[in-house]
C-alpha cells in the first residue's frame, strides 16, 4: 500500500509540478549523482509549477480570500538539516518558477527535494473540512516523486562497519554478520538505530571483498541482504508502536526505514494483514519474501 | 573561513577503540597527538585545519575537563555541567562546517587520536557508540546541539537538561529544522515551573505533539509569531494533560 497520511482538511491533487532543474558551479546536472562537488561548490536548484487556483480552492473549499504559497524544500541525509526557499505567494495561479541557492557547507549525502502547497494566514472557508490553520498543507509531493541527488562521494548508504569479530566487541568470531536494531524509540534517526556489522575475520566475508563479481560472492551478497531484510520485517511487525503509527513516521526516523523497507516487498499488503501473515502463516510470510527479494537469482 | 578536519578511517577508529579500553587515563593523555597518520582531511572543500587550531581545541576541552575534576570521575549529577559548555567550545572553537560535522571519521579523530583521555573520562566503559564518530559520540553531539539549538538553550538557569535535550537532538525531524527545535527548547525553557510537572516529561510530550503536527501543518512555512504560536499551544496540551495524568493518578 502506498504511503498515506489522512490530513483533517480538504487538500487538492489539482498542482501540476514541472520538472527540476540543478546546476552545480553553473553546469546542468542531468543525473542523479553529482561527481564534481565539494562543500565550497555552489549548488542552484529551480522547478515551476502549474498552480490552477480555481481547482486549488474549490477542492480544499477555500474563501476568495483566502491566500496560499508554495514552499520548496531540500533536506540532505548526511546533515540530517532542511530549508526551504522564501514561501511564494501563488493564490493567483499561474506558473511560478523557484530557485534556491543552497547553501553547500549544509548539505551532503542524498540530497531531497520537494514541494508543499500551504495556507497562509488563517482559512476562512465556510464548509467544516476547509483548512482554516496557517501553514496547513493543501498539497505535497509524494515522497517517490521527489527528486533526489546523491552529492558524489558523501552519501550516506546503509550504515555498515566492517570489523573483526575476535576483538569481542560485536559477536562471536564464528558469526558472519550482525545487525543491531534498537527500535525502542521508532522516531529515532535511523543513521543512529541501524549499524550492520560484517565480520572482517570470517572466511566468507573474505572471500566477498576478495573476489568481488564471483558467484560465491553473489550468493554470501544476496543472503547477507534478505537475512537483513527479514530481521527488519520482523522486528517491524513484531512492534505494537510500529503498526499503530504505521504511515506517520517522520523523514530519516527508523519508523520510516522499516515502513520503507516493507512497502518495497509488500506494496500490496496493509500492515495488519502483514503482521497476520507472520503469526499464522510464517512458512508463507518467508517464502514470499525469499520471491520478492529473488534470493540467489541468477546463480 | 572554515576549516575541513582529519578523518580516521573506521578500522583504524576499531584499533584505537581497543586501546582506548585498554588504558588508563594518563596513559591516554601520554599518547594523544594532534594527527595521525591514516587521518586526513576531505581532498577539496576547505583549507584543513592548521595544527595549532587543533592542539587549541585539545587544550580549551583538557581545561574544562580539568576544572570539572579530570581525572577523578564525574558524577552523574555532574555531566551536564560539563557537557553544556563543551558544546558551546567545541562549536566556537572548532571553526567546522556542518558537511564536514556530519562525517564520522571526524569526531573519531577528535575522540581517539585528540581527546582519548577526555573522552574515556566522560564515558569510562569507552562504548563504541561513544568513542567512534557515530552520531552519538561524546562529542559529535555536543557540537550538534550547539549547531542546532545555539547557546542560549545549552547555558544559563534555565539550559536545557540531559533528557531534554536528547528529546529534540535524537528525533531528526525536529532538530533539521533550527527554527522548530529553537522553538521547541524557547518554549520549554520559559515556562515557569509548575508543581507535579516534571520538565522533562514536558518536553517528551511535546516532542511527541510536535512530531504528530508535522503531517498536517508545514512548520517550516509559518512566520515566527505563528510557529511560536503553534508550538506553545502544544505545549499548553502537553502540560494540562500530564497535570490531568498525575492528579488522576492521586486521586
Amino acid at each position: 500500500m502506498s504511503r498515506l497520511t489522512i490530513l483533517p482538511h480538504l487538500q487538492t491533487q489539482a498542482v501540476r509540478p514541472g520538472p527540476w532543474t540543478i546546476s552545480i558551479n553553473e553546469q546542468l546536472v542531468i543525473d542523479e549523482v553529482a561527481k564534481s562537488w565539494d562543500y565550497e561548490t555552489p549548488i542552484r536548484v529551480a522547478c515551476s509549477v502549474d498552480i490552477p487556483s480555481d481547482e486549488i480552492r474549490a477542492d480544499c473549499a477555500l474563501a476568495p480570500s483566502d491566500q496560499f504559497g508554495l514552499v520548496v524544500s531540500w533536506r540532505s541525509s548526511s546533515t540530517g538539516l532542511k530549508q526551504r526557499a522564501d514561501v511564494i505567494d501563488v493564490s493567483g495561479g499561474g506558473s511560478p518558477v523557484v530557485s534556491i541557492d543552497l547553501d553547500p557547507a549544509r548539505v551532503g549525502g542524498i540530497l531531497t527535494l520537494s514541494r508543499r502547497l500551504v495556507l497562509l494566514g488563517e482559512g476562512r472557508g465556510s464548509n467544516p473540512d476547509s483548512p482554516t490553520r496557517p501553514g496547513s498543507i493543501l498539497w505535497q509531493e509524494a515522497p517517490h516523486d521527489s527528486r533526489k541527488l546523491v552529492l558524489e562521494g558523501d552519501a550516506s548508504r546503509f550504515p555498515t562497519e566492517v570489523v573483526d569479530f575476535s576483538g569481542g566487541y560485536v559477536g562471536e568470531p564464528e558469526a558472519v554478520w550482525a545487525l543491531y536494531l534498537d527500535t525502542e524509540d521508532l522516531e529515532a534517526s535511523a543513521m543512529k538505530a541501524i549499524r550492520l556489522y560484517v565480520n572482517a575475520g570470517h572466511p566468507a566475508v573474505r572471500t566477498l571483498m576478495d573476489v568481488g563479481e564471483e558467484p560465491i560472492s553473489a550468493a554470501i551478497r544476496s543472503t547477507l541482504i534478505w537475512d537483513v531484510a527479514r530481521q527488519m520485517v520482523l522486528a517491524a511487525v513484531g512492534n505494537d508502536e510500529f503498526v499503530e503509527n504505521h504511515g506517520r513516521f517522520s523523514g530519516g526516523s527508523i519508523g520510516e526505514v522499516l515502513e520503507a523497507v516493507i512497502e518495497q516487498f509488500w506494496p500490496d499488503r496493509d500492515i495488519l494483514s502483514l503482521r497476520a501473515l507472520c503469526e499464522q502463516d510464517s512458512a508463507r510470510f518467508e517464502y514470499e519474501l525469499q520471491a520478492r527479494m529473488r534470493l540467489l537469482e541468477g546463480l | 573561513m572554515a576549516h575541513v578536519w582529519p578523518r580516521l578511517p573506521h578500522g583504524m577508529a576499531m584499533e584505537l577503540l581497543s586501546e582506548v579500553t585498554a588504558s588508563h587515563l594518563g596513559a591516554l593523555l601520554e599518547g594523544s597527538g594532534l594527527d595521525h597518520q591514516l587521518a586526513a582531511p576531505v581532498a577539496t572543500g576547505g583549507t584543513p585545519v592548521p595544527s595549532d587550531h587543533i592542539e587549541k581545541v585539545q587544550e580549551s576541552v583538557r581545561g574544562l575537563a580539568e576544572q570539572h575534576g579530570w581525572p577523578e570521575s564525574l558524577s552523574r549529577t555532574s555531566v551536564s555541567g560539563f557537557d553544556q559548555p563543551c558544546s558551546v567550545l567545541l562549536h566556537d572553537l572548532m571553526d567546522i562546517v556542518p558537511a564536514d560535522a556530519a562525517h564520522e571519521g571526524v569526531w573519531s579523530f577528535l575522540s581517539l587520536v585528540v581527546l582519548p583521555d577526555v573522552s574515556k573520562w566522560r564515558f569510562p566503559d569507552a562504548a563504541r557508540d561513544r568513542m567512534i564518530g557515530a552520531p552519538r559520540n561524546v562529542f559529535r553531539r555536543l557540537w550538534w546541539r550547539a549547531e542546532v539549538l545555539g547557546r542560549d538553550a545549552l547555558t544559563g538557569e534555565h539550559a536545557l537538561g540531559e533528557d531534554e535535550l536528547v528529546q529534540i537532538m535524537e528525533r531528526p525531524s525536529l532538530s533539521a529544522d533550527y527554527r522548530v527545535a529553537r522553538e521547541i527548547a524557547n518554549v520549554v525553557m520559559s515556562r515557569a515551573p509548575q508543581a507535579g510537572l516534571a520538565r522533562s516529561e514536558l518536553m517528551r510530550d511535546l516532542a511527541k505533539r510536535v512530531l504528530r503536527l508535522m503531517p498536517v501543518i508545514s512548520l517550516d512555512a509559518l512566520e515566527d509569531h505563528e510557529l511560536a504560536y503553534e508550538i506553545e499551544t502544544c505545549c499548553a496540551l502537553s502540560a494540562e494533560q500530564l497535570i490531568s495524568v498525575e492528579s488522576n493518578m492521586g486521586t
